[in-house]
């Protein structure tokens, strides 16, 4: 209902209670109520003459024509051969559904159906959905649109070629192609392209699909390069070593906050505090290890700890998001946690490389593998951050609240250091502590629910209010409407419909700003067909499961025809006019 | 005798009449005024502000002209009679002051006094004023129709800089450059002629000397070319000039622009030749020459000298080296090169035939000797050292050396030693003996060198004897089969773990020179046991030069070093007292500090925005300028490849500036070359942040409020 139509409704009202109320005080009191009725039946008839009432039913007389409804993507062929079989058909527009002629008996669905989100609370039940035309080209995408400085971009997807010519994909940025792949003719591949993005801030990169000069396609990238938010780290080990020597080398050089406690000999132990303020270098060890991201420690450090310094770290895990890596040379700590959640094996053939949990590695790193090195048991908790090319697992996390308990069992990395390859090392470090390492700031967070919003067409934003207070999203100058999720409190869900292609800024709330890019309406259109004529199939389908008690064959769309309210007006007016005069 | 009230009105009408004229004169003025400051403003440059001081004056003299001041009652009861005819020509009666009137002028007054009192003043503008006010109106017709024009045709006013254009401005005078020829004058030695390089980018050789003649497109009061964003030439002329003409030397590589009046040329690549060295291939001798015993004492020196300019002088620099250990003499030649060398030519070729006992060289004696050219720009180019050595056949029998407890093949050089003795004995007992006994000896010398070769074949892991085949020359192999042995391809190929010669202590260079020794071994056997020691004495000499060679490469010398230690303390030690050693604390801070590649990085950001249209606030100005920063100095180090770029960024730093629109082209020239200017940056840890979380998060929160 809209606003138009509640101050309609609003106006009748008092005019009712007016009207009658003055037929009501009349001295004359013969034929009160029959004023009072032709009163409210005269505005009564004026609303239905503004807002017609309408409902299904069942099928009346023999409504025998089918109504074709075309959205984007129909093809003229299916629509031609539609309108042999349906002679009478009416062939409509997908805004018209509701207002079709009464006597339809079904309607076919043509195109690739209702864009995704569209509410229609009144579907007719007798919907078929017709199949339209195959989907070529790139069939699935992903990436991930936020990077930290230094990440490598990756784009994943599958392209169906049925092409007899073969077909290159080029991913380019900057009017410079970054990578490029070949579809072979006749087949269907998932393709992989990579670069690493030399920006900060934000680009739109384009992948585009060529059969030898001729461009098939050609898709934004859209892509945020941010600075890297540094964790802070706090090591504990029981001995020196040149792997935490090269590594704390490594985060001083890049300007990392680092507190070690080494343990040099019998009660002595070597502190240091790498861009650590003064104040926080006077605090307790406990207080330290509540400020920390994440934890590095060694299983016999762990055991050192007293109970309420490893109570401190486990909240600061579970509450705040951080994370504690535990080196395990060849025994995990006592601590019931570790030993329920890891278990570890040895192995003896030789290992290839080192792979990353999230592929494999720009530099591929050879691990030396000995009789005695152990790796950690798969199992369906523990998700592994660092594995050979066997899949053994060397460093592996698992979730503890908000945040992670991680093991490793990896082989010193300082050699690579050693040797030059100050890339590789980093790689894997990086790898390591951005996987723990995380921290609940307790803001708000919006989020985008539309995978590539284009112009005119719903975008649905999410915001997550950490305090759970009823919170204001704006785009620019203007506030979107907010609705609670009904089961999760604090979630809640917007809508927005973007007019203008490009990056849509100032997209926020009281604690949270971001941007989101707004695709041309010829970008990744197959993708977004796909999921439109799934969307379509769902709502059909949905819609048919609520109104199962109407045949789907039988049922129409029935409204009170205006003539009789055209009628019920005049005959209560005149009798009201007639009344008054001649009384 | 009129009365107060006929007295005001004429005092009324006369100051108003006096205030219509002062106005109509300023309103002259001030078109005037305007009409001057406009032409002044675009014709030469002046101030707008000018014109009001001008109005002003304008205004002083015309009101200083027209004397309005004076104007008096009379003037008013003149111009009342004109304007107002019911007056009857009386008002000049209400000006008597004599009161000397007849009747007929008494009653006039009264009728005049009573009319007057009823007109309302001044019944029609002053006609100055209304010609002012016209005047006014056809001078901002003119201005707008000129500024309309001006605006058209898009002429700039002179002295006016581009970065103070503003929109809509109207500007009269348009700069552009004719014509750019650079001479460029190479430095002396090349003998080249001037050069005439047209169009604006300059190719020239360092120290050359450069004009540019640079014509505009009309007269203009000064003109500077800009080299580098840091160096300025500036040439001024105060009559003005069309042509000009600066010189100065080659700068070095970068670009330059042109500026003047305001207007800023494009930026031209100035690319930078440099003089090569001279060029010296020797073709002989050998770097290393050994003169065996009996060979002629003489070489051929045999070389090229090449230079892009010219070849000034060349020598051959020897010098002798006599004796050993301490005992070590130098002594410098001079060896001709017989090459005259006044055309200066670019190519020199030497070849001399150089006797060594003309150097007064004798046996053992080593001969170390190197070219030297000098080309035309006085730069020297030397050689290689070539070593050219007189074997000492005396040398071989020293005992010395024998001594030293790291020679490890004593025993072998003794016997190879005594195998050359026996065989010259043999030589020079061959009249006296027959030839079954010379024969005979032959064969047990050549069994005798057998078996020291198998000896020396131990230290190689070897069994066998056919070290003939492993030398240096692999030409034997062609015996016209192919090799299909697969153990030889795999050998070939392939790296074997079990081979015995690498079982052995040496290195891989003693190892080589070991074969190269039993491969002389082996032809001096061969020769002994044909009976021909005559012929086997040169591989038998070679060979003990070769052991000889060996022993001294046996030999190192380390240095003794100094090693103090602290001093113990018994009654502490193995205590395990720490007591007296601090915690170690340390603290480091050190900033990160931006890279230059960080602005770049930035700007790159931007670029699509720019694309977009985005309008960019002062601070990403700012980072822009930064990275302009960084691309000058690439394209002062590579202008091929990133002064295009350069300008572009140079077009566009000043439309964002005054919110215009960007050339699309511009951006994209820009962003390759940023692209081309970074590289991958490093991975860096990063904190999660609160956006990556997902749903699993808030359920836990909940989780965690509903357990509380």
């Amino acid at each position: 209902m809209g606003l138009t139509q509640l101050i309609s409704i609003v106006i009748i009202l008092v005019a009712i209670t007016y009207f009658c109320w003055k037929e009501y005080r009349r001295n004359n009191h013969k034929r009160r109520t029959l004023r009072i009725a032709s009163t409210v039946l005269s505005f009564v008839s004026i609303y239905l003459l503004l807002y017609p009432l309408s409902w299904t039913g069942r099928k009346s007389g023999d409504g025998s024509r089918a109504a074709i409804i075309l959205t984007e993507g129909f093809s003229h062929d299916s629509l031609q051969s539609m309108l042999k079989k349906n002679k009478h058909a009416v062939v409509l527009d997908g805004q018209e559904l509701f207002n079709a002629p009464a006597d339809i008996s079904g309607f076919h669905l043509l195109g690739y159906g209702f864009p995704v989100g569209t509410r229609y609370s009144d579907m007719p039940a007798n919907i078929s959905f017709q199949k339209t035309q195959e989907i070529r080209g790139i069939a699935a995408i992903y990436w991930k649109q936020r990077l930290i400085a230094g990440d490598e971009l990756r784009v994943y997807g599958r392209y169906d070629n049925p092409s007899p010519t073969e077909v290159v994909l080029k991913l380019s940025a900057f009017a410079m192609t970054e990578d490029s792949t070949i579809i072979p003719a006749n087949s269907s591949r998932d393709f992989i392209l990579k670069s690493i993005p030399r920006f900060k801030g934000r680009a739109v990169y384009e992948l585009s699909s060529l059969s030898g000069s001729d461009t098939v396609e050609s898709n934004s990238v859209p892509l945020k390069v941010e600075n890297a938010q540094r964790p802070s780290i706090t090591m504990l080990l029981s001995s020196p070593g040149f792997e935490q020597r090269f590594f704390q080398d490594w985060l001083l050089g890049e300007g990392f906050s680092v507190i070690s406690r080494v343990r040099t000999s019998k009660d002595k132990i070597e502190r240091k505090f790498l861009n650590i303020p003064k104040q926080l270098q006077q605090q307790s060890l406990a207080a330290q290890l509540k400020s920390a991201d994440l934890l590095i420690c060694d299983a016999e450090e762990f055991d050192r700890l007293g109970a309420a310094e490893k109570q401190s770290i486990l909240n600061n895990v579970s509450d705040n998001g951080a994370g504690i890596l535990i080196i395990a040379d060849s025994a995990l700590p006592r601590h019931e946690l570790f030993r329920k959640s890891f278990f570890l094996s040895g192995f003896n053939k030789t290992s290839n490389t080192i792979k990353l949990k999230n592929g494999e590695i720009k530099n591929p790193v050879p691990i030396p593998v000995d009789g005695s090195m152990r790796a950690i048991k798969p199992s369906e908790n523990i998700s592994s951050v660092i594995t050979d090319s066997a899949e053994r697992i060397f460093v592996g996390a698992v979730k503890f609240g908000k945040g992670n308990i991680a093991v490793s069992l990896m082989p010193s990395l300082y050699p690579l250091a050693l040797s030059g390859k100050h890339y590789a090392f980093a790689e894997l470090w990086t790898s390591v502590i951005s996987s723990l390492s995380s921290k609940d700031n307790r803001r708000d967070r919006i989020g985008v629910d539309t995978r590539f919003p284009v112009v005119d067409e719903e975008l649905n934003f999410t915001l997550i209010s950490v305090d759970g207070q009823e919170k204001k999203l704006s785009v620019g100058e203007l506030n979107i409407a907010l609705a609670e999720d009904a089961d999760l409190a604090g979630f809640y869900k917007g809508k927005y419909w973007a007019s203008d292609e490009g990056w849509l800024d100032e997209i926020k709330t009281n604690s949270d700003t971001t941007s989101v890019f707004i695709y041309s309406d010829a970008d990744w259109k197959n993708i977004r067909m796909q999921e439109r004529m799934a969307y379509t199939k769902q709502l059909i389908k949905n819609n048919a499961n609520k109104k199962e008690f109407v045949s789907s064959e039988n049922s129409q769309r029935k409204k009170i025809p205006p003539r009789f309210l055209y009628l019920m007006l005049i005959l209560s007016t005149v009798f009201l006019w007639v009344e008054k005069k001649f009384a | 005798m009129k009365d107060a009230g006929v007295n005001i009105i004429f005092q009324k009408i006369r100051s108003g009449w006096i205030r219509s004229t002062w106005l109509a004169w300023m309103i002259i003025a001030a078109s005037t005024g305007a009409m001057i400051g406009f032409f002044a403003f675009y014709l030469f440059g002046f101030s707008f502000f000018w014109s009001f001081p001008v109005a002003v004056l304008i205004a002083v003299l015309l009101i200083a002209a027209d004397k309005s001041w004076k104007i008096g009652e009379e003037d008013v009861a003149r111009y009342l009679d004109k304007q107002f005819p019911e007056l009857e020509e009386s008002s000049i009666l209400l000006l008597d002051k004599t009161g000397d009137l007849n009747l007929l002028q008494k009653i006039q007054i009264g009728k005049a006094e009573a009319k007057i009192k009823q007109i309302e003043t001044p019944a029609k503008l002053n006609p100055k004023l209304k010609l002012s006010i016209g005047f006014l109106a056809i001078v901002a017709l003119v201005i707008w129709v000129m500024s309309f024009a001006i605006n058209q045709s898009g002429h700039r006013r002179i002295g006016e800089t581009k970065q103070k254009d503003t929109p809509g401005r109207v500007v009269t005078k348009s700069f552009s450059l004719k014509s750019i020829n650079v001479w460029v004058a190479p430095p002396a030695y090349t003998g080249l002629k001037e050069q005439l390089q047209s169009g604006g980018p300059v190719k020239a050789l360092s120290g050359s000397r450069l004009r540019w003649d640079i014509t505009v497109s009309d007269t203009v009061k000064s003109i500077e070319i800009v080299i580098n964003d840091s160096k300025r030439l500036t040439v001024q002329n105060e009559a003005g000039s069309e042509s000009w003409e600066i010189k100065t030397d080659m700068p070095g590589q970068g670009y330059y622009q042109i500026n003047f009046s305001g207007f800023s040329s494009p930026l031209y690549q100035i690319e930078l030749i440099t003089d090569q060295s001279p060029e010296i291939k020797v073709l002989s001798p050998a770097p290393d020459l050994l003169i065996r015993y009996g060979d002629p004492e003489r070489f051929k020196l045999t070389a090229q000298i090449k230079d892009d300019y010219g070849i000034s002088a060349a020598k051959v620099s020897a010098t002798v080296s006599r004796g050993s250990g301490e005992a070590v003499k130098f002594e410098q030649k001079n060896i001709a090169t017989g090459i005259n060398f006044v055309n200066r030519a670019k190519e020199y070729q030497i070849n001399q035939q150089i006797d060594l006992k003309s150097l007064g060289m004798i046996p053992g004696d080593e001969l170390y000797l190197f070219i030297s050219a000098v080309d035309n720009n006085k730069q020297e180019k030397k050689s290689d050292i070539f070593r050219i050595i007189l074997e000492d056949t005396a040398q071989l029998f020293s005992m010395e050396g024998l001594n030293s407890g790291l020679d490890i093949k004593p025993e072998f050089f003794r016997s190879q030693r005594q195998i050359i003795i026996e065989t010259e004995q043999l030589l020079r007992d061959q009249p006296n003996i027959t030839k079954e006994q010379f024969q005979e000896k032959s064969n047990s010398l050549g069994i005798d060198q057998k078996l020291l070769r198998l000896r020396y074949g131990k230290f190689l892991g070897e069994e066998s004897s056919t070290y003939e085949h492993e030398g240096d020359d692999h030409d034997d192999h062609g015996t016209g089969v192919p090799d299909n042995n697969s153990s030889n391809i795999l050998s070939e190929y392939g790296h074997s773990h079990d081979n015995a010669e690498d079982a052995t202590y040496f290195d891989a260079e003693t190892k080589k020179q070991l074969r190269a020794t039993l491969n002389e071994m082996w032809k001096s056997e061969l020769q002994l046991r044909t009976y021909k020691p005559k012929d086997a004495l040169p591989f038998e000499y070679e060979a003990l030069r070769l052991l000889k060679d060996l022993q001294q490469k046996s030999r190192a010398y380390v240095a003794k070093t100094n090693l103090k230690t602290t001093p113990l303390k018994p009654e502490t030690r193995l205590t395990g007292d720490l007591k007296e050693i601090l915690q170690p604390v340390y603290s480091i801070v050190r900033e990160y500090k931006p890279t230059p590649e960080d602005p770049v990085r930035e700007a790159l950001g931007m670029m699509n925005d720019m694309l977009a249209g985005k309008v960019f606030d002062a601070q990403d100005i700012e980072e822009l300028k930064k990275a302009h920063l960084e691309l000058s100095k690439k394209a002062m180090e590579s202008p091929t490849n990133y002064l295009s770029a350069l300008k572009s960024l140079r077009a566009i730093l000043p439309a964002l500036e005054s919110n215009q629109p960007v050339n699309s082209t511009d951006i994209v020239n820009v962003s390759k070359a940023f692209q081309l200017m970074l590289t991958d940056p490093s991975p860096l840890p990063a904190l999660k942040t609160p956006t990556d979380k997902k749903l699993s998060d808030i359920y836990f929160d909940n989780l965690k409020k509903l357990q509380h």
